[in-house]
């Protein structure tokens, strides 16, 4: 029989932990862009469009997974989004997956409107998601973190 | 900062306090002697992009101002720390880590590099818990992502290739296994020069590993395509030495093969297959003859299913061919290393001959030494020995070829 590797390989530690941190800025960045719609700044434009693209393709590997079935990762939102949604180590719970997507199109919409300066409805459930997301993605790689620090240990 | 909230300072505090660590790493980068080709370009990113960060820092104090919701500003400051604290990091753990890859290592990558015609490539060579190969720069722009765009923006534009390999103590220390590295250096140079293989099967956004989760079958195809070239770049430019000492050191029962790495039994198959073509027809018996000893396992897709693998190894041989970088068997050649390095004398001509006789050569030496010190003693010699002949061979070439 072959052994299996205690905790996460050395560069799959890596990359979970960066791909999170990526995921945690995105999502900062789009609670930002809502929260400082009002402003007319360059930088706000330059996160609105940022937040555009995020949700965006968010979204379309949310459809994917779910669609799928049996969600497979191709890109490194997926391997977020299925590892937020494992359920011990193996399973993944598509329900989850499907309250994401439902997320991410309200968010989508919100983001859009800023974008159209047209009149923004339901600012609120978007705020939630995205603040009650970040802790999601701050529990789901804690153990990664430690890991990575772990391999970081200085000589 | 006069008009912020009674509740914005600590967290304007925490961020205040990045402006003088990033300073403080650029100059104690500035100081530290970073060994290999990769030091000057590698400064250079750090001066750079510490600037950058440091610009983008500030934007975000003044934003932390205009927040009014408490939240987003602590989920702000928390991810503008998590971000920075992984770079100051990644920059801790480079400066720790260069110093214990030895001088001689830095010249066996160098003479590989040079002989290939990529001694332009950025990359670093750390001491790290296993052997592997990852994108620096890759990294560092996932860190940077939406909050630090200067930054991300810099690596795109001038830095899009940086890479670092790790590699374990044991390999460090033992001279005669650092054709293993090779097959590192093929990932290395693949993803930063050939890009053959995103040509065929698009290259994903993340590391080729997980024992959790299923990956799709495209991106599986990358990944195996790559392990299948890795390990051809390695032995068509190194020889046999390459696979006797994959087959030492990796195809044991005990090592866990990934499922997203071909089996070692296809692996196997595919070394053999050109050590024939090679007209190695000995050493690709032996190498069958082991992989009996091996657990079977079933790859997650077969290497039948790599519908472009024969072309993508066709043109890697075309890369090794342009540069004459395949190895050649040549009896006297063999015979001329064996004699010197059996009397003690250091080998200067080529590195990838030294390698494949100083493994027979240090066999015999230790099976006809009696006691366990006097073996033990024989082989730290041998093992200088061999440091010194790469480290020779290298800076003979430079000198004859004035480059």
């Amino acid at each position: 029989m072959y052994k299996r590797p205690e905790g996460l390989p050395f560069l799959e530690t890596l990359d979970d932990y960066h791909n999170q941190i990526a995921v945690r800025n995105l999502v900062i960045g789009s609670l930002m862009t809502i929260e400082l719609r009002s402003k007319n700044s360059e930088r706000v434009k330059r996160l609105l469009e940022q937040s555009l693209d995020f949700c965006n393709k968010s979204l379309k590997t949310l459809d994917r997974l779910v669609k799928d079935g049996k969600p497979t990762v191709d890109n490194y939102l997926s391997k977020v989004f299925i590892d937020l949604a494992m359920i011990d180590n193996e399973k993944v719970d598509m329900r989850q997956l499907v309250k994401y997507q439902e997320n991410f199109t309200q968010t989508l919409q919100v983001l859009r409107q800023i974008h159209e300066n047209k009149e923004i409805k339901d600012v609120e459930k978007p705020k939630v998601f995205l603040k009650n997301f970040i802790e999601k993605v701050k529990a789901a790689y804690v153990k990664t973190e430690t890991l990575y620090l772990g391999f970081f240990t200085t000589r | 900062m006069g008009s912020s909230p009674p509740d914005d300072i600590p967290i304007v505090a925490r961020i205040r306090s990045y402006f003088s660590l990033l300073r403080a790493t650029k100059e104690e980068v500035e100081q530290i002697k970073i060994p290999g080709l990769g030091e000057k370009r590698f400064k250079h990113m750090v001066y750079q992009l510490v600037d950058d960060l440091i610009i983008d820092l500030k934007e975000h104090v003044s934003t932390i101002e205009e927040l009014e919701d408490v939240d987003t500003k602590s989920e702000l400051s928390e991810s503008i720390h998590r971000s920075l604290e992984a770079f100051l990091n990644w920059i801790d753990v480079i400066l720790r880590h260069c110093n214990a890859v030895s001088l001689e290592l830095h010249e066996f990558v160098s003479y590989i590099l040079k002989d290939l015609n990529l001694e332009n490539i950025d990359y670093l060579l750390l001491s790290g818990s296993e052997l592997s190969e990852a994108s620096l720069s890759e990294g560092l722009s996932k860190l940077f992502i939406a909050l630090f765009e200067k930054a991300r923006d810099r690596i795109t534009r001038e830095f899009p290739s940086f890479c670092i390999i790790f590699i374990p103590q044991s390999l460090l220390k033992n001279p005669i296994n650092w054709s293993l590295c090779v097959h590192e250096i093929g990932h290395m140079v693949e993803n930063e020069r050939l890009r053959i293989v995103e040509n065929f099967y698009p290259r994903p956004e993340f590391s080729p590993v997980s024992t959790r989760i299923m990956y799709n079958s495209e991106a599986l195809k990358h990944w195996y395509s790559k392990e299948f070239q890795a390990d051809f770049f390695a032995q068509s430019y190194c020889g046999p030495i390459f696979t006797s000492q994959l087959v030492d050191n990796f195809f044991t029962k005990e090592i866990f093969i990934l499922p997203t790495h071909p089996s070692w039994e296809e692996r196997t198959r595919a070394l053999a297959e050109e050590l024939r073509k090679m007209k190695l027809e000995d050493f690709a018996r032996r190498l069958m003859e082991r992989a009996k000893e091996l657990p079977h396992s079933d790859p997650l897709i077969k290497r039948e299913a790599l519908e472009h693998l024969s072309t993508i190894i066709d043109k890697t041989k075309n890369f090794l061919l342009e540069n004459n970088s395949i190895y050649e068997i040549k009896n006297e050649k063999l015979e001329s290393v064996r004699e010197s390095l059996e009397n003690f004398v250091p080998y200067t001509d080529d590195v990838k001959v030294l390698l494949n006789v100083a493994e027979e050569v240090k066999r015999t030496l230790l099976d006809s030494t009696k006691g366990l010190k006097r073996k033990e003693k024989i082989e730290i010699e041998f093992d200088n020995l061999i440091e010194d002949s790469i480290r020779l061979s290298n800076l003979k070439r430079i000198k004859l070829r004035g480059n």
